[in-house]
């Protein structure tokens, strides 16, 4: 369980004050705090993990005032991870750290579909690839509660699938998670329940379908050029990030609510379908 | 023992490190070569006291100790473990030790490396002499390890073990009371130059053990305090 209560916190790089917010989250489900950096989002996941500290109000994360601890699997958006070491002894270690069995780092890197990396130096991983070992480190500890901050994004669209089916079955075995995303879409992926946060303050709450319905107001265009618009359209057909597609020769356009989720289902479509873009622009909905 | 895994994989992997070790291991032996080719009667205790003592020892520390830090802070080096849950004193507690005990034996191993090939006719008995020479070496390269740790701890990046050395160099090549906070004005005095504060040899052979604990506690408990940073 999670215990926020008029919390106020103030960041300066990015310059952000977050509160006062006050919300209980329930242990064992999936909860998302949606908001870009500006909104706080990602600075309450920090807080929560004990790497900011609060300026007033009151955090209680599982009964205990908030920090590092093995039962808790936190991932920010640059992970922190010891460049000298390579992947798998990283696995190796940090399982002893927390007080875990030693797994095989293949097997657990397998889970993202990453295996190929345990040999790796971490110092020459990109920062995708650390994005994606720190993400199997945390996902397949016994911690009891991960905080992941974009937990999809530079992910490679292929592993998605797995991230949310592994979060899925850490969360029905009892785990609490909390990701933080400015992406609707994401959240609403990955998690049964959403916190809204708008400008440092909470905007609103809202369960799966709720955020669903939330999304479908406003609307975006988004237009691509390429010369495999068929196979690439083909490949969308199903794409629930959508609510119109309509091409023309080379050009595709799409209209959605969420750039973020309509702009990764774009990138996922085009690496199914093997096709080259050659232009991706947003234009907003007055736009003729 | 764990926590000393990631530091102790650092020093070893760290280019940097080694190429600093290797100047310093090259200067010492060279002049050290140049001595015994010459048959210099006092050529150990020149080698010592001018180049390995002054130079060498603090250089390649400072390589090693910036390496366990990943040429970051003390408090910075740690937090991938800290965030694993694993308590900020026993992370930094484990870098520093591990700075310390590298430090000790490589200076240990150069120093007495440097006695044998130097030594002249009017050297102390070589065996003895290199044996000297590498517990003296231990013992400053380990004061070395935990002053430059606690330069981690103040300074963000390397500009904290920066600062310090440009005071130990400044401050440490006196021998007023100032000088006995410096390793290099101990470690002077153990190689047969002057000591600080008119200090015996052993007195500063002490002085030197107590540095090390003093600067290594200093460290960790400054890092812990900034863990947030």
């Amino acid at each position: 369980m999670i215990h926020v209560r008029d919390l106020v916190v103030r960041s300066r790089r990015p310059k952000v004050t977050l509160g006062p917010v006050s919300f209980t989250l329930e242990a064992g489900r999936s909860h998302g705090l949606v908001g870009a950096d500006a909104d706080g989002a990602p600075l309450l996941l920090a807080v929560l993990a004990g790497t900011v500290g609060s300026r007033s109000g009151e955090v209680k994360v599982g009964g205990a005032l908030p920090g590092a601890r093995a039962s808790i699997g936190y991932v920010p958006f640059v992970p922190d991870l010891p460049s000298a070491l390579r992947v798998s002894e990283l696995l190796g270690l940090s399982a002893r750290v927390r007080g875990e069995k030693p797994a095989s780092p293949e097997e657990r890197l397998a889970v993202l579909g990453v295996e190929t990396l345990a040999r790796r130096r971490i110092g020459s991983l990109t920062l995708a690839e650390a994005r994606a070992v720190a993400l199997v480190e945390a996902v397949t500890s016994q911690a009891t509660l991960l905080l992941l901050e974009e937990p999809l994004a530079s992910l490679d669209p292929r592993a998605f699938a797995a991230l949310a089916g592994a979060l899925e079955d850490r969360v029905n075995s009892g785990a609490t998670l909390v990701v933080s995303t400015a992406s609707a879409s994401d959240a609403r992926e990955l998690t049964a329940a959403q916190l809204y946060f708008d400008q440092g303050k909470l905007a609103s709450q809202a369960s799966r379908d709720e955020a669903w319905i939330r999304m479908t107001s406003g609307a975006t265009r988004l237009v691509v050029r390429t010369e495999g618009a068929r196979a690439l359209l083909a490949a969308l057909a199903t794409d629930a990030s959508f609510e119109d597609v309509s091409s023309h020769g080379p050009l595709l356009t799409l209209s959605g609510t969420d750039a973020v989720a309509m702009a990764s289902a774009v990138a996922r479509a085009a690496l199914d379908a093997q096709v080259e873009i050659e232009l991706m622009q947003f234009e907003s909905a007055g736009d003729a | 023992m764990t926590l000393t895994v990631v530091p102790l994989l650092r020093a070893v992997r760290s280019r940097r490190a080694w190429l600093l070790l290797a100047g310093g291991a090259a200067l010492s032996l060279g002049s050290a070569w140049v001595q015994h080719r010459h048959a210099a009667p006092h050529g150990a205790d020149h080698v010592l006291l001018h180049l390995y003592g002054s130079v060498a020892v603090p250089l390649i520390v400072f390589g090693i100790v910036g390496a366990v830090l990943d040429g970051g802070s003390l408090a910075r080096s740690g937090l991938a473990m800290r965030r694993l849950g694993a308590s900020p004193a026993r992370v930094a507690g484990s870098t520093v030790l591990v700075g310390i005990v590298l430090s000790a034996i490589t200076c240990g191993a150069l120093g007495a490396g440097v006695a044998a090939w130097a030594h002249g006719a009017g050297d102390p008995p070589a065996l003895r002499d290199a044996l000297e020479t590498a517990g003296l070496g231990a013992a400053g390269g380990a004061a070395y390890a935990a002053y430059f740790a606690f330069g981690g701890a103040i300074g963000a990046g390397a500009w904290g073990r920066t600062a310090l050395i440009v005071v130990d160099w400044m401050v440490g090549d006196g021998v007023d009371v100032a000088s006995a906070l410096t390793p290099r004005a101990h470690l002077r005095n153990l190689l047969g130059g002057a000591g600080p504060a008119d200090l015996a040899p052993v007195e500063s052979l002490a002085s030197l053990l107590c540095l090390t604990l003093l600067y290594a506690a200093a460290a960790t408990r400054l890092s812990t305090l900034r863990r947030r940073g």
